[in-house]
Formats: C-alpha cells, structure tokens, sequence
C-alpha cells in the first residue's frame, strides 16, 4: 500500500481529492451557456445574389452595375491591353512555328496527298473497271454463223473419222455434238469439236437428241443459259442416246424402241 | 452453165467423188419413193434416183431401204422434211439435212439446208440453184474449206445460187 500512495504521490502531488476540486472549479469557469456562445460569434452576413429584376422592380442603374467599379474597369482595361499586346506578340512570332510544326505537318501532308491519290486512283480504277465490263459486255461472242457452223460440221466428221479409222458414215452414223453448235460461242475458251464433245450416233437417235435439244431450248423462253445448265442438259442427255452410240467393232446398237 | 443431175453424177464419178449403190431395180425403188411422197416427185428428184448415188465423199444419200418385199421395205427419213414442203436427199453428216424444195412444183428446184437443232422446220440456207448444181457443190465442199476458199466460193460453181426463193445462201444466212 505505501508503494501505491507513494505513486498518487508522484502523479498528484498534491492529493487526488485536491486534484479532482481543482477540475472542477476550471470547468465552471470556462463553462458558457448556449446564449452566451450565440451572443460572442459573429453575425452572418446576408447573401446578395444577382436577380433578373422583375417587372414590377426597378431596373438596375448605371450607378448600381458592379462593371462601373472604377478598379475593376481598370483591371478590364488593364487584360484588354495585355491581350491585344499578346496577339501582336503572337502574330509577329508566328514564323517560328513552322519549324516547330514541320515534323507534325509534313506527314500530314503526305497522308493527304496519298488520301487525294487514293480517291482519283478509285475513282480511275471504277471508271477503268466500269469500262472493262462494258468491253466484255461487248467482247461477248456471238453465236457462230452459218458459215463457221459448215466449217466446224465438216472438221468434226473428220476429226471423228481420224479418231475412229473410219468416218462415221460409212456406219451408217452421224457426228452428234454434245454441246450443241448453237450454244458452242459459250465456251469461248473450248473447242467445239474437242473429241469429248463428240459421239457418233445412228441417225435416229440424233433425232431423239434434236427433240430434247429443242425442248431445252423452249424451256429456256429466250434466256441464254448458263454453262452449267448446258452441260446438265447435255449428260440428261447422254442417258437417253448411250444405248446408240456407235463404236467401231461393236454389233449396231438394237433398234429404237417403236412409238 | 446448168448441169443436169445426169451430168453432174458423170462428172463426179470421173473425180472419184461419187459412189452408187448396188443392185436393185431402178423402176420399183422410184415407184416405192412416189408412193411416199403422193406424186410430189420432181423430174429432178427422178433422175436422181435413177441415177442410183449412195454417197458423195462423206455425204451419205438418204433413200428408203428398198427390198423386193414390201414388208421389208423401210422409208427411213423420206418423209422427215414434208412439214417443210422438201424431201431429204443427203445428210450433212453431223445431224442436219439438205432437202429438195418441193413447195415451187418446179421441174428442177433448188436445194437448201434444214439444220436439225431447228428440228427441220424451215431451210436454214441455199445449197443450190438446182439438184445438178447441189450435187457439184458437195461434190467441192470439204476441198473448198480445205483450202479455205472466200465466201461465196459457190458462185463461181452455181451463178443462180443468191437466186433461190426460200433462203439465201450460206454466206448471207448470218
């Protein structure tokens, strides 16, 4: 206990119940009632906003706008004079920066030439293009004339003539075209007699694929058709004549089935 | 110069370029063609029968199968070309047929060409003035695109050819 009091001792010298009065009697010095608080702060300065006056108010007077202030027409005479003293500093020094801008600008430039090239070069290449379908267009080949159609005939019964040892007609066939030579100038880039395209066959049967041919034909109501449609109808019709193909060596084909 | 289809036949078979059948009785076979044709048979036509021509180089005639018996006899293509007013005399080889007009009545009428993606419907072009110069013709086709003669090469065998009524020759025919 004596090592306790002497500890009080130290911190409080002079007694904790002294202590403690002492507290006490500060507190109630500087204690302040909220009246008394209130009435030692300043008073709030009222707000002034600027109103659009109303139409039953008064207008605002020269003498009331806050522009008339003689300091602050003086600071706006004072900006004014240093701005226009800016601009002509900036107009004067204004070479300057084209060499600061160069590396930026060159670029630029050269995009916008290309930009430019590129345009006139698309719209050449458009026109060009444009032009090319037209010349195909035109470049289209006709059919082929009486004339190129007797040529081609007489080349294909000689071809199968080589091709077979002996001419078709001496048994007793015809050279029939696969591709008709009506459609021939379709194939621009095949040659109408090509040995695939040629089959000799008994007269009959030749019959038989002109009637399908011009069956195809009038289906077809004046359109031109494709390659694809050409060459389906021409292995339609491979179906129906294989039977009276003519081969050299081999027994005639049995005879035509009657109607 | 006009060339019977008697002369012509000669002047071929001197050239080697005419081959005839064998056999057979000129009058019967005649008489089986004008049963089928109902009399519409030229004096040309006749005398081409007579004539007995199978072939003319690679261009094969084309006649009925002819035989003693009736029951054997065949008119295979004859008739193919009567919608048209002609009878078919030889095949081109590739399909298509060149037919004597019968629609003028003439004694010696023109010959065309019925191209057979038309299903022989209507003559194509003019193949010659007459039967005689037809016959010479062919007889000159091949060589004459062998040789890669101009257009209208024909004129200078058959002068009437741009004549004929039906069509135009080969190189107007478009």
């Amino acid at each position: 206990m004596a090592g306790l009091q002497e500890l009080q001792e130290v911190a409080h010298p002079k007694g904790i119940e002294d202590w403690m009065e002492q507290r006490r009697r500060d507190v109630a010095a500087s204690w302040r009632s909220p009246a008394e608080i209130l009435s030692h702060q300043r008073p709030l300065q009222p707000i002034t906003l600027p109103r659009t006056p109303g139409p039953g108010a008064p207008s605002r007077t020269a003498h009331q706008s806050p522009f008339q202030d003689p300091e602050l027409v003086e600071l706006r005479r004072e900006q004014a004079a240093f701005k226009d003293v800016v601009r002509a500093e900036s107009r004067r020094n204004s070479w300057m920066a084209i060499p600061a801008l160069a590396p930026i600008a060159v670029p630029l430039l050269a995009e916008g030439v290309s930009l430019l090239t590129g345009r006139l070069a698309a719209s050449q290449l458009k026109r060009l293009a444009t032009n090319q379908l037209t010349q195909e267009a035109a470049s289209v080949p006709s059919p082929l004339t009486e004339i190129e159609r007797n040529v081609v005939r007489a080349a294909a019964r000689k071809r199968i003539a080589q091709a077979n040892g002996t001419p078709a007609s001496k048994i007793d066939g015809e050279v029939h075209h696969r591709v008709a030579l009506r459609f021939a100038h379709l194939f621009p880039n095949a040659d109408p007699n090509r040995l695939a395209n040629l089959i000799p066959l008994m007269r009959e049967a030749h019959l038989i694929a002109s009637r399908s041919e011009a069956d195809f034909v009038r289906a077809l109501a004046g359109r031109t058709p494709t390659q694809a449609e050409i060459v389906a109808q021409a292995m339609r019709l491979d179906k129906l004549i294989e039977p009276y193909v003519l081969r050299v060596g081999v027994s005639r084909p049995p005879p035509l089935p009657r109607k | 110069m006009d060339f019977t289809v008697h002369e012509a036949c000669r002047l071929l078979e001197a050239q080697g370029a005419l081959h005839r059948r064998q056999g057979g009785s000129p009058d019967g076979f005649v008489a089986f063609i004008r049963a089928l044709l109902g009399d519409q048979m030229p004096a040309d036509l006749e005398a081409f029968y007579r004539e007995g021509v199978e072939a003319i180089g690679d261009f094969r005639a084309i006649l009925p199968k002819w035989n003693e018996r009736p029951e054997r006899r065949r008119e295979g293509m004859l008739r193919a070309l009567l919608p048209a007013q002609a009878v078919p005399i030889f095949s081109d080889g590739a399909g298509s047929l060149y037919g004597l007009d019968l629609s003028s009545g003439a004694a010696s009428p023109a010959v065309y060409f019925f191209d057979h993606e038309d299903l022989f419907e209507r003559p194509r072009w003019a193949a010659g003035s007459s039967l005689g110069h037809f016959l010479l013709l062919l007889g000159r086709h091949d060589q004459a695109i062998a040789e890669g003669c101009p257009a209208g090469w024909e004129r200078s065998i058959d002068p009437d050819i741009e004549s004929c009524p039906r069509a135009p020759p080969i190189w107007r025919a478009g």
